[in-house]
């Protein structure tokens, strides 16, 4: 089964790799070049952000699902575990594409990070934040530097680890690999949700250095997890559509991710009214001032479209076995909440744009971003899909996952 | 009896085949279905994938059961809420609209997932027809190991296809088949024994009892104490009037508000209520309180630093008694009465003069405050027919009948009460009117606490009307309702 060509990749896509290596460098070149002949380049450097934690936000979705199906020892979802590895194995790039972020604020600027201005906790200058200038122990370009190498540590090694181990398995069929992989999940878990809660708060959240929200960590954490069942389904569509994994993936997994990107829009859901309803109840000013940012200036609509295109619309387009176990309507609603977890992403970051002073204005920047990042990312995910199996071949639950039914 | 109806031949009700594996089971119920058999069923120790297609099983209804009952739940969270919130008891918390959709939320969360739990739980029951105590196939001993290792399917004899040899035969012929059994009506008597049907009665009748008690006492008086299983709020603890608390250092339980605020919801223009325009900020919240304390009945600390109090102050000991006092004050006017006959003397005589000097006539209102509408001025002819009339006359001109009365009697400290249509009231600004409504004038006393400031001001306005049946002039009198006088006095 190993030699099987129906689950390795076809050779066409590793022009399908070059294509967009290249589309994707000349994307956020333009990108670059619109955003630094404008006045200020904050625009480009929240659009990067935004576009930047929306496919990073994917692969950590990947890295969620990889431990937690080895510590549940899950059966079904053996067969669409490697295209999970695969995605995790694109924290690689994005720490490379973090660069762009991490650089300027590492040399002083604060187009981006506000708190990054050293005005702003100087005693007695103009500029002087009291709040900012409490925060500045933790929030300063040294140790944002230092805590962001800690979290792409942290995450490359879960991610090596786990896929290494499984192509190792692929290769001896050593049922012990099974055990030990399922032993380390419980940590990689925890430390999975300490890292994605601190990067949360340090890339999105202190955009805005005035806001609190405990929460946010798990609000990041719902739309990753959610995005990234959409994206693998739209992976694994796309594989089917070549022919790969054709009698391998049944309806039957499409309805299990169908479950899953069901229940995670609920929780989205869930989360992101939690932490409105608490701060809208509290009503406590340094609180508030990100919601009511985010309620003028033209961005009330984005977050009525976020509650019904993100929560409502999926919520009940995706409620109905019959649809989630169609895989065409069910990869339809996955392109679907990607947008939206675009969107949401958009809400979070670009009204931050000038410190809070900006009106929604996507445009040839943000595209640009999108398809530039979108672009290296998938021609990583080829490169690191290149001549191995698409399913974990010597699985020891590989034909429990195969035989799989819903009841 | 039932010795006859044992010795029948039980009825047959349907047809079982028993099964060693469940693939034999899986091709029996594909070739029965395709028979056209409906009425048929499988039993299995373990849940068998494949069985409802095999055996042409329709999916559920109980997804959409579901659907409808939470979004029922939804719907009555939203009432509820809306009903007990915004309607009945509408109560302000933490600064929110009465009827908001994000506190509401939680509630209408919680109620859809209740409802969808109620019905799946009891959807499930009604759609399984349960609760069934038995089932004739329980009477069959092989039947037993369909918890075990067997597998069964069953054919009813009610089936539109059932044909007795010829499903026999198509039973018989199934591979893998191991056994066809019939299944027999359970021939035992169905009713319920008649000694549980007393006894249920029974025990139906009795818990009834303590609901009815519960409501007869909740009903009718009673001298006793009620027994109140159901407390509410009749209970509580809080500090009744006239009560020593313990909780604060005066032991008072009203707390006297604190210096120099005003209640939040309470801002009412000042002008309104004190006919006064205010210059500054402070005086604002001064007038509101010393409003406040009129109202309530309290005495005001502060009163006295109120410039526009000036008169009132000497009149305030007469309002703080007003009921024992009652009789002093109408036995005392005496010496303001001559100053009041002649209104143009009465400032310099009044006991305002000398404060003048020091306090300022405070800045009036020239015109009343409040839309003058037919209908307010119909009200200030109530009020004032009410209150005033009694001393000032119905036309105002200081004759009511207390004061004819009086004079009558030759009360000998009975002072007049000042005629409405003297040039000293006519151009007294209405702010200085509807002042000495509040507060009173010499023995005059203050109506503040009576009549709520909307109607003083209604009185105001309906003096001026009165004045003008003296003062005006006929081209003040609108074209049609000059005609509807002409033709009157034709």
């Amino acid at each position: 089964m190993t030699d099987d060509e129906s689950i390795r990749l076809n050779p066409a896509w590793q022009s399908v790799r070059l294509v967009a290596m290249a589309v994707g460098v000349l994307a956020l070149l333009l990108a670059m070049g619109i955003g630094m002949t404008q006045e200020t380049s904050s625009y480009f450097f929240h659009s990067y952000l935004t576009s930047f934690v929306y496919f990073l936000s994917i692969s950590l979705g990947a890295l969620f699902f990889v431990p937690i199906h080895h510590l549940t020892r899950a059966g079904w979802s053996v067969v669409v575990r490697r295209v999970a590895e695969l995605l995790s194995q694109n924290l690689i790039p994005m720490a490379i594409l973090f660069l762009v972020i991490l650089f300027p604020v590492l040399f002083g600027s604060h187009t981006l990070f506000e708190w990054n201005d050293p005005a702003k906790w100087e005693v007695g200058s103009a500029e002087y934040d009291q709040l900012i200038a409490h925060k500045s122990g933790y929030l300063n370009s040294i140790f944002f530097t230092i805590r962001a190498i800690i979290y792409f540590g942290t995450w490359i090694c879960i991610a090596r680890y786990f896929f290494l181990n499984s192509l190792a398995q692929d290769g001896n069929g050593d049922k012990q690999i099974t055990l030990k992989l399922q032993k380390w999940s419980s940590l990689a878990v925890v430390l999975f949700a300490l890292t994605v809660t601190f990067a949360s708060f340090d890339w999105l959240m202190s955009l805005d250095p005035h806001w609190f929200s405990t929460i946010f960590g798990v609000y990041f954490f719902a739309g990753s997890a959610l995005s990234f069942f959409a994206f693998m389904t739209v992976v694994i569509f796309l594989l089917q559509q070549d022919g790969k994994m054709a009698n391998i993936v049944t309806k039957e997994h499409y309805h299990d991710l169908g479950k899953y990107t069901f229940g995670f829009t609920l929780f989205w859901g869930y989360i992101a009214f939690s932490q409105f309803l608490l701060i809208w109840y509290a009503n406590i000013p340094e609180e508030t001032g990100w919601y009511l940012r985010r309620q003028e200036n033209g961005w009330a609509i984005v977050a009525i479209m976020l509650i019904f295109g993100h929560f409502f619309i999926p919520f009940f387009g995706v409620m109905s076995r019959h649809i989630r176990r169609n895989k065409y309507i069910l990869t339809g609603w996955a392109v679907f909440i990607l947008v939206m977890h675009y969107v949401d992403l958009y809400y979070i970051v670009m009204p931050q744009v000038a410190h809070g002073t900006a009106a929604p204005n996507f445009g040839l920047i943000d595209v640009c971003c999108i398809v530039g990042i979108g672009g290296l990312y998938i021609s990583s995910l080829i490169w690191f899909a290149t001549d191995k199996p698409l399913v974990p071949v010597k699985d020891p639950r590989l034909s429990e996952s195969l035989a799989l039914q819903n009841h | 009896m039932s010795q006859e109806a044992n010795n029948t031949e039980p009825k047959l009700i349907g047809l079982m085949a028993q099964f060693d594996d469940p693939d034999s089971l899986l091709a029996a119920c594909e070739k029965v279905r395709k028979a056209g058999y409906t009425k048929t069923d499988a039993y299995t120790p373990f849940p068998l994938h494949g069985i409802d297609e095999a055996l042409g099983i329709k999916p559920t209804i109980l997804p959409w059961i579901v659907l409808m009952l939470g979004i029922m739940g939804g719907f009555a969270g939203l009432g509820l809420q809306y009903i007990t919130n915004a309607d009945w008891y509408p109560f302000i918390i933490s600064a929110k609209p009465v009827w908001s959709l994000p506190a509401n939320i939680p509630v209408i969360f919680e109620l859809v997932i209740l409802h969808a739990a109620f019905a799946v739980f009891i959807g499930m029951l009604f759609l399984n027809k349960l609760p069934t105590f038995s089932n004739p196939l329980f009477r069959v001993p092989e039947f037993a190991r369909a918890t075990d290792d067997k597998f069964f399917l069953t054919i009813d004899v009610n089936d539109e296809k059932y044909k007795p040899n010829k499903t026999r035969d198509l039973l018989d012929g199934l591979i893998g088949q191991t056994d066809v059994i019939e299944v027999f009506e359970d021939p035992s008597p169905a009713e319920l024994p008649k000694i549980i049907k007393f006894v249920g009665i029974g025990v139906a009748v009795v818990a009834l009892v303590p609901p009815l008690l519960l409501w007869r006492a909740y009903y009718q008086t009673s001298t006793v104490p009620r027994i109140n299983p159901i407390r509410d709020m009749d209970v509580q603890l809080r500090g009744d009037t006239q009560t020593v608390s313990p909780v604060f250092a005066d032991g008072r339980t009203m707390r006297p508000r604190i210096p120099g605020t005003v209640a939040r919801g309470e801002w009412v223009d000042p002008i309104m209520l004190t006919g006064i325009v205010p210059e500054t900020g402070e005086q604002n919240v001064l007038f509101l309180q010393d409003e406040e304390a009129t109202e309530e009945g309290t005495k005001k600390p502060a009163e006295e630093e109120n410039p526009a109090d000036d008169k009132p102050a000497e009149e305030k000991p007469a309002d703080e008694k007003p009921e024992a006092d009652k009789p002093m004050a109408e036995a005392k006017p005496a010496q303001d009465k001559p100053a009041d006959a002649n209104p143009a003397d009465a400032k310099p005589a009044e006991g305002e003069a000398p404060a003048q000097p020091e306090e300022p006539e405070p800045n009036w209102v020239k015109i009343a405050p409040i839309n003058v509408t037919r209908a307010t001025l119909e009200r200030g002819r109530n009020r004032y027919n009410i209150y005033c009339s009694v001393c000032h006359g119905l036309a105002g001109d200081g004759d009511g009948l207390v004061s004819q009365r009086a004079l009558q009697l030759e009360q000998p400290t009975w002072i007049p009460p000042t005629n409405l249509h003297t040039d000293y009231l006519l151009t007294q600004p209405d702010g200085k009117i509807y002042n000495t409504i509040t507060h009173g004038i010499r023995k005059m006393k203050g109506y503040g606490d009576q009549i709520p400031a909307e109607d003083r001001w209604a009185i105001v306005t309906y003096v001026r009307a009165l004045q003008k049946t003296r003062t005006g002039t006929p081209e003040e009198i609108p074209a049609v309702e000059m005609k509807e006088l002409e033709i009157k006095g034709q």
